[in-house]
Formats: structure tokens, C-alpha cells, sequence
């Protein structure tokens, strides 16, 4: 089986590097993004698998770089899932409702529980593209 | 009663007219009374009905309107003042004039007080007397009229004046209570707060003492050698459970203060000392980050009485601060003395604020986007920390900033005046 591949942002550097540990020790190949814009680029020309978008960004938030990759054909089809260490109510930009039949987590999590929920969404995936 | 003559001579001779109503019973007082009464006087006349009792008084007054009543107290139907209030109780708008005896005097006193206008001595009237005591009881009973009616109308305006205040009264009361009610609950509700806050903070304590010992027994390589990567991860924990520690330690700082319950020690202390130290423990952090860190301490401040450790916290929350928003150029503190106060700035070449922002820079909880990648991962209890203790301190704290310039916070703290030599 290929490894899969999975794109990370989060604007925390700490964040970022215990997620991808956490996800290589397992068997995923992860990249990683800071920025909006950085995760727009990296999924442009690398096609993960699977995105995991923290909401709560400076500048773009996560909701809005999803709605921004559900416009471009190369990635449009790219599963997401946010992460977000605040409550629903608060999250409200134009690609957050647009994306919602997305996966949200809350933080704090644990990252064997976040492993679960990307092999559900990588199966269901599958599964429709049957 | 009148005649058409005398309406005409009254109107030719353009004469006042006056009706009088004679109550008097002895035959010879009468004549004398009437006499004088019928008399040609040049501005005015009187005209005369008698009456030799006192029921017929009361029937003329009844039938007729007079101007006057002359009145003998002595009647055979009514003696002494009494008679008075009954004819005052049959009209009480007409003057009544009391005629008495010579040795009488008293009782005419007593008639003004019981309610006549004036009284006469019979056996000493004179044509002018009489004629000047009727003019003027004519002219005090009707002033005497007017002013009643002037203050019963005072009254009502006066009772519909209190009614409506009093029913503002009985709102703003209820309101009160109401407010009062208010001010329980939300102190209450403070109250709740303060022990929820305290309480959370501390339960998170626990843990957080184990986690960050625990990790630094093992960074410390306490339990044998680590590689490269154990060291960079474990690193990355003990960051984190300082930022952790740091947030908790903040929340409660504010709480405490907030309360009023923080424990101030005062002594004198010198500033520049205090600044000194907070630059010294700040200063490998802040070149690590390729900023310029300058100090500026003006020599000879004078010492104020303050808790140190309160205001090196205070400063180190402002530097902090700069810290945060500043990507590069320099932070500088500098000390002076500005008459009778001495004032600590924090200057830095950051991104600034805005003027909309500048209000909520000293609100707790409260942060500015900075734009850029980078979250403050901070409490945004800082500045207010600094702002409490500063104001504890008898002091103000206030800030300048140009967007996309930078930002300078003072602070200044009252210097004590020395009493004087006046005692000497």
C-alpha cells in the first residue's frame, strides 16, 4: 500500500512539528504549511491525500483556504478536516459552511484519535470514487 | 334700598356709591349713625337700610348685596362676638365694621380678631371717621379676599406639584430597589467568577508542576543520555508547559488584582535599579531575536515608594509586549525625572497601532492583530496586569503609537514630597 500523503497547517511552529512527528511514526509522509497561502501552493503541486487545516490562522483563516481550494480544480476534490481549539459558534467565514460536511476536531487532541479520523475519511473517499 | 333717583344722582355727580347695612338697635346710636351717613359728601354716598336685630340683618343681607355692614354687638338677639361669626358665617366676603361703647375698646379688639375689619366708638364718630374707617374696611376686605384667593390657588399648585413628585418619588424608589437588586447579582456573579478562576488555575497547576519537572528531568538527561531529536522534542514540551505556566500565572495574577487582593510591599526603592535588572534579564532573549535593546537611565532619580517586584513585572509585561510586535529595529526603556514625577518608556520600532485600537490597548484579554504569521500565544493580560499595579501605585500609564511606526508606553509613578522645612 502507498504511503499516503498528508499536507499539515498550522501557524504554530511547535505545533506543526509534534503533528508531524506524530503522523510519520505512524506511517503517513507529511508536509507541512504555515501560512494560507503556503498550504494553497503546497497543495497545488504536491496533491495530498488529505488536508488537516487549523481554523484559527492569522491572515487566511482555515475556513477561507478551504473554500479558496474547493475553487481550483487540482484540489477541489482533496478531503479536508479543521482542527479548532475553539467553540463552533465563533467559526463562521464563507468556506467554513461551504466545507461542512468536513470532519472538525477539537483541541486538545490526541493524535492516535485524528489517525482514526483520517483513515475514515480516506475510506469514504475511496468508496465514492468507486 | 336704591331708587332710580339716587342711581342718576350717582351717575350726574359721578359719585362712589356705597350701600350700607346698619345693624343697630338703640333708637338714639341710630340716628346719630344715620345722620351722619345722610349726609352730602363730595366723592361719595352712602346709601342706608337699617336693621334693629339680628335676624333681620341677616334677612336684609339675604335679600339685598351691601357694601358694609355696620354692627352693634349689643342686639336683642345676639350679644358680643357672637354676633360677629354669625354674620360672618351668612357672607363671609362683606367688611363688617363693629360699632362699640366707650369703654368698650377690648371688645372692639376682639371683634378685629374674631373677624371685623374695624371698630368705631359710637359717642366719638365724626363725619370723616366714619367715612374713612367704611372706605378702608371696603378696601381691606377685598384685599384681604384677594390674597385667599391668591394662596388657594398657590395651594393647588402646590398639591399638584407634590402629587406628581411624590409619584416620581415612588418610581424612582422602586427603581432603586430594583438597581440595588442588580448590584447584588452581579457582585454575586463577580464573586463566583473570582473563585471559579482561582480554583481552575490552581487545579492546573498541579499537573503542570509534574509535566515540566517530569520533562525537564529528562531534558536534563537526569535519566540517562538523549539523542538530538529526544532533546528537540522535549525542548518543544517545556516551551510549551512555560507558555502554559506563564498563562496560568497571568490569569491569576489579574484575578488577584482585580480583587483588590494582591499583597503590595512598599519600600524605597530606586528606579533605575529596578529597570536596570529587568533589562539585564531580558536582554539575551531580545538580541537572540536580532533587535537592538537600549537603555536609558537619567542619573540621580530620586526613590519612591514602591513594591518592586510589582513594577519590574509591570515593565517586564510592557517589554514583553514590545517584544511581540516588534519584527526588527530596536526596543529602548529610558528613565527621567519630570517634576514631581518620574516617568519609564518603553519605545520600540514595531508595527504600531492603530488610533481605533489605542482605547482597548490596556483592556485584559484583549489583542491586536498584528497581521503576519505569528499568533501572540499569549493571555493578552499583560498591559492590564501592568496597568493595575501602575494605578496601585498612585501612578498613571498611558501609550503613543504610529501605525506602522511604532509604539511608545510610559508609565509614571508619583515622587512623595519631602515635608518641608516649614516644621523646622
Amino acid at each position: 500500500m502507498d504511503r499516503k500523503n498528508i499536507l499539515i497547517v498550522d501557524d504554530e511552529k511547535d505545533v506543526l512539528m509534534v503533528l508531524e512527528k506524530g503522523l510519520t511514526s505512524e506511517g503517513y509522509s507529511v508536509i507541512t504549511a504555515s501560512s494560507g497561502n503556503e498550504a494553497i501552493d503546497l497543495a497545488k503541486s504536491r496533491r495530498p491525500d488529505i488536508i488537516i487545516l487549523d481554523v484559527l490562522m492569522p491572515g487566511m483563516d482555515g475556513g477561507e483556504v478551504a473554500g479558496k481550494l474547493k475553487d481550483i480544480p487540482e484540489t477541489k476534490d482533496i478531503p479536508v478536516i479543521f482542527l479548532t481549539g475553539m467553540l463552533p459558534a465563533r467559526e463562521e467565514s464563507e468556506g467554513f459552511r461551504m466545507v461542512a460536511e468536513h470532519v472538525l476536531f477539537d483541541k486538545p487532541y490526541e493524535i492516535l484519535k485524528l489517525i482514526n479520523v483520517i483513515e475514515n475519511v480516506l475510506l469514504e473517499k475511496q468508496i465514492s470514487l468507486k | 334700598m336704591e331708587t332710580e333717583t339716587t342711581k342718576i344722582t350717582q351717575a350726574l355727580l359721578d359719585k362712589e356709591l356705597i350701600k350700607v347695612l346698619l345693624v343697630e338697635d338703640d333708637a338714639i346710636d341710630k340716628l346719630i349713625v344715620e345722620r351722619i351717613l345722610a349726609k352730602c359728601f363730595r366723592s361719595i354716598e352712602f346709601v342706608t337700610d337699617s336693621a334693629g336685630s339680628l335676624s333681620e340683618a341677616i334677612e336684609g343681607l339675604n335679600i339685598g348685596k351691601y357694601d358694609v355692614v355696620l354692627l352693634d354687638l349689643m342686639l336683642p338677639d345676639s350679644e358680643g362676638l357672637e354676633t360677629v361669626r354669625r354674620i360672618k358665617k351668612i357672607n363671609s366676603h362683606i367688611p363688617i365694621v363693629v360699632l362699640t361703647g366707650l369703654d368698650d375698646e377690648q371688645t372692639g379688639l376682639s371683634a378685629i380678631k374674631t373677624g371685623a375689619m374695624d371698630y368705631l366708638i359710637k359717642s366719638q364718630i365724626s363725619d370723616n371717621m366714619l367715612v374713612r374707617t367704611i372706605r378702608y374696611a371696603i378696601e381691606r376686605k377685598r384685599m384681604q379676599l384677594a390674597l385667599e384667593e391668591a394662596h388657594d390657588k398657590l395651594e393647588m399648585q402646590v398639591e399638584k406639584r407634590t402629587r406628581k413628585l411624590s409619584k416620581t418619588n415612588e418610581l424612582l424608589k422602586k427603581e432603586i430597589v430594583e438597581r440595588k437588586k442588580t448590584e447584588e447579582k452581579i457582585k454575586e456573579a463577580m464573586e463566583i467568577k473570582s473563585q471559579f478562576v482561582s480554583m481552575v488555575s490552581h487545579e492546573l497547576r498541579t499537573p503542570l508542576t509534574a509535566l515540566r519537572e517530569g520533562v525537564r528531568l529528562v531534558l536534563e538527561e537526569k535519566t540517562g543520555k538523549i539523542n538530538n531529536e529526544q532533546k528537540e522534542f522535549l525542548s518543544l514540551a517545556k516551551r510549551n508547559t512555560d507558555r502554559l505556566a506563564r498563562l496560568i500565572n497571568d490569569v491569576l495574577d489579574f484575578q488577584k488584582l482585580e480583587a483588590g487582593r494582591m499583597d503590595f510591599n512598599f519600600h524605597e526603592n530606586d528606579i533605575n535599579k529596578i529597570v536596570k535588572d529587568v533589562y539585564d534579564t531580558m536582554a539575551s532573549a531580545i538580541k537572540c531575536m536580532d533587535l537592538d535593546f537600549v537603555l536609558k537611565l537619567e542619573d540621580n532619580l530620586p526613590k519612591i515608594k514602591s513594591d518592586g517586584d510589582k513594577i519590574a513585572q509591570a515593565l517586564t509585561n510592557m517589554v514583553s509586549n514590545a517584544i511581540k510586535f516588534t519584527e526588527k529595529g530596536s526596543i529602548t526603556i529610558s528613565t527621567r525625572k519630570r517634576e514631581n514625577v518620574i516617568q519609564v518608556s518603553v519605545s520600540d520600532t514595531g508595527c504600531g497601532i492603530r488610533k481605533e485600537d489605542l482605547p482597548r490597548v490596556f483592556h485584559e484579554f484583549e489583542q491586536l492583530d498584528r497581521g503576519g504569521d505569528r499568533k501572540t500565544g499569549s493571555s493578552g493580560l499583560g498591559l492590564a496586569i501592568s496597568k493595575v499595579i501602575i494605578e496601585q501605585h498612585r501612578g498613571k500609564i498611558c501609550v503613543e503609537s504610529k501605525y506602522a511606526k511604532g509604539s511608545t508606553f510610559h508609565f509614571v509613578l508619583p515622587i512623595k514630597e519631602r515635608r518641608s522645612k516649614e516644621r523646622g
